[in-house]
């Protein structure tokens, strides 16, 4: 999805027509915002197979509420006794650190490829050498799946860790 | 000239303190409204300085009951977060590039960023290096008038389990001598330098009173071993692991 996404995004830029650079830029953004989505909910299958199915806007609130709660609940009560205190408050800023932004990634990425689908008004369109939909660049939406990816691995390790599953 | 709507909005946020919008503008269809805010003022939760998902949701609610408007909430990253971070991806790229292949920013709520640091796959150990990658970090943050939050490694998995992974897996197989944990825990995917690696670490369990030591050598786990695994009603519960785990013995 990430190698489609990177073409899309390669050909919009090149392209000197301005309808067409449209066309394959907000197909780049949408790419990317499922390169995204797709690796959250490959996480969240593991987790959970019934989140498989969360709506896409509930993502984020997901991810904020039951499943940081179930780890920090998991961690507060491993702490000093099979983790010790020191470790369970760097998990626990980092499980913090990593949840926000995946759930700021998803949120953005959803909005915005929520445009590109369904606003075809709303144009990508050349911003000096980059190209923005609705004052988002496509350089940006490239580092979306790439943060998901580091987020995810993050959130993981740290279930992991706990034994949770 | 600005259409009504927006002038509607305006007033309607103004009224409500809501004071973080950068822009509001119509869509074409004149019916919905877009309103622009900073990522950096988007936080876990509503204050004077931040506002949240959560708040954003019930004001679009309201906006809908009592103006009739349609609006949607756009958040827009820092382009001084876009170009730190470009900054940043470069420096590393010069300076560390077998080890680090790619760095990210997310911002804090204190307007700090915290680094995110991407290994190279196949690359050497950037571990050790550590300190040489955030004194030039902390230089380059200092540079550019950034604030640095935390410096933080993505995917370091711990090659040996975890505690807890240990209890869940001796809560699973109960009771179960070191040998067999071993092998197990082998099985799963951990790596176990060996069965007196092993044994310490359930020795320093059952000094915590987590686990027993039976006269046979197995061990199992206490009251309190079982109180802090994880457990619950899903199908890869501990609990279930163990009734899977009773019946296959059993059968």
């Amino acid at each position: 999805m990430i190698i489609v996404a990177d073409k899309l995004s390669e050909i919009a830029l090149r392209e000197r027509d301005v309808t067409s650079a449209d066309l394959f830029g907000r197909s780049a953004f949408n790419r990317y915002y499922y390169a995204s989505y797709l690796l959250t909910r490959s996480l969240l299958t593991e987790f959970d197979s019934t989140w498989a199915r969360t709506p896409h806007s509930n993502i984020p609130s997901l991810l904020r509420d039951t499943i940081r709660k179930r780890l920090r609940t998991a961690l507060l009560n491993q702490a000093g006794k099979l983790i010790s205190w020191r470790d369970a408050k760097e998990m626990r800023a980092e499980l913090n650190a990593a949840v926000e932004d995946l759930a700021s990634v998803l949120t953005v990425a959803y909005l915005v490829r929520c445009i590109a689908d369904y606003e075809p008004d709303i144009k990508a369109s050349r911003n000096g050498p980059a190209l923005e939909l609705c004052n988002h660049t496509i350089h940006e939406a490239s580092g979306w799946p790439r943060r998901a990816i580091a987020h995810t691995r993050t959130i993981r390790r740290i279930w992991r860790t706990l034994a949770i599953s | 000239m600005q259409s009504p709507e927006i002038t509607r909005l305006q007033d309607y946020l103004q009224a409500k303190k809501f004071t973080f919008a950068v822009g509001i503008h119509a869509r074409p269809n004149q019916v919905d409204l877009i309103v622009s805010l900073p990522e950096s003022v988007v936080g876990a939760k509503a204050t004077k300085v931040t506002t949240s998902s959560h708040q954003l949701a019930i004001l679009k609610t309201r906006i809908a009951q009592e103006l009739g408007l349609n609006v949607q909430f756009v958040i827009l990253r820092d382009p001084m977060q876009q170009k730190v971070e470009a900054g940043l991806n470069a420096l590393l790229q010069a300076r560390f590039s077998d080890q680090i292949s790619a760095a990210f920013l997310s911002v804090q709520s204190e307007g700090k960023f915290d680094v995110w640091l991407e290994p190279t796959i196949g690359g050497i150990d950037c571990r050790p290096l550590l300190p040489k990658v955030n004194a030039a970090i902390a230089e380059y943050f200092r540079v550019v008038g950034a604030k640095i939050g935390t410096v933080r490694l993505v995917g370091l998995e711990g090659s040996t389990p975890s505690a807890s992974i240990i209890m869940r897996e001796t809560k699973r197989l109960a009771p179960v001598g070191a040998d067999a944990l071993k092998q197990s825990l082998t099985e799963r995917g951990s790596i176990i330098p060996s069965v007196s690696w092993l044994e310490s670490k359930l020795d320093t369990l059952r000094r915590r009173n987590m686990l027993v030591r039976l006269q046979s050598g197995e061990y199992v786990l206490t009251e309190g071993g079982l109180a802090v695994v994880p457990h619950g009603k899903q199908r890869h519960s501990s609990d279930v692991e163990r009734a899977l785990a009773l019946g296959r013995a059993k059968w």
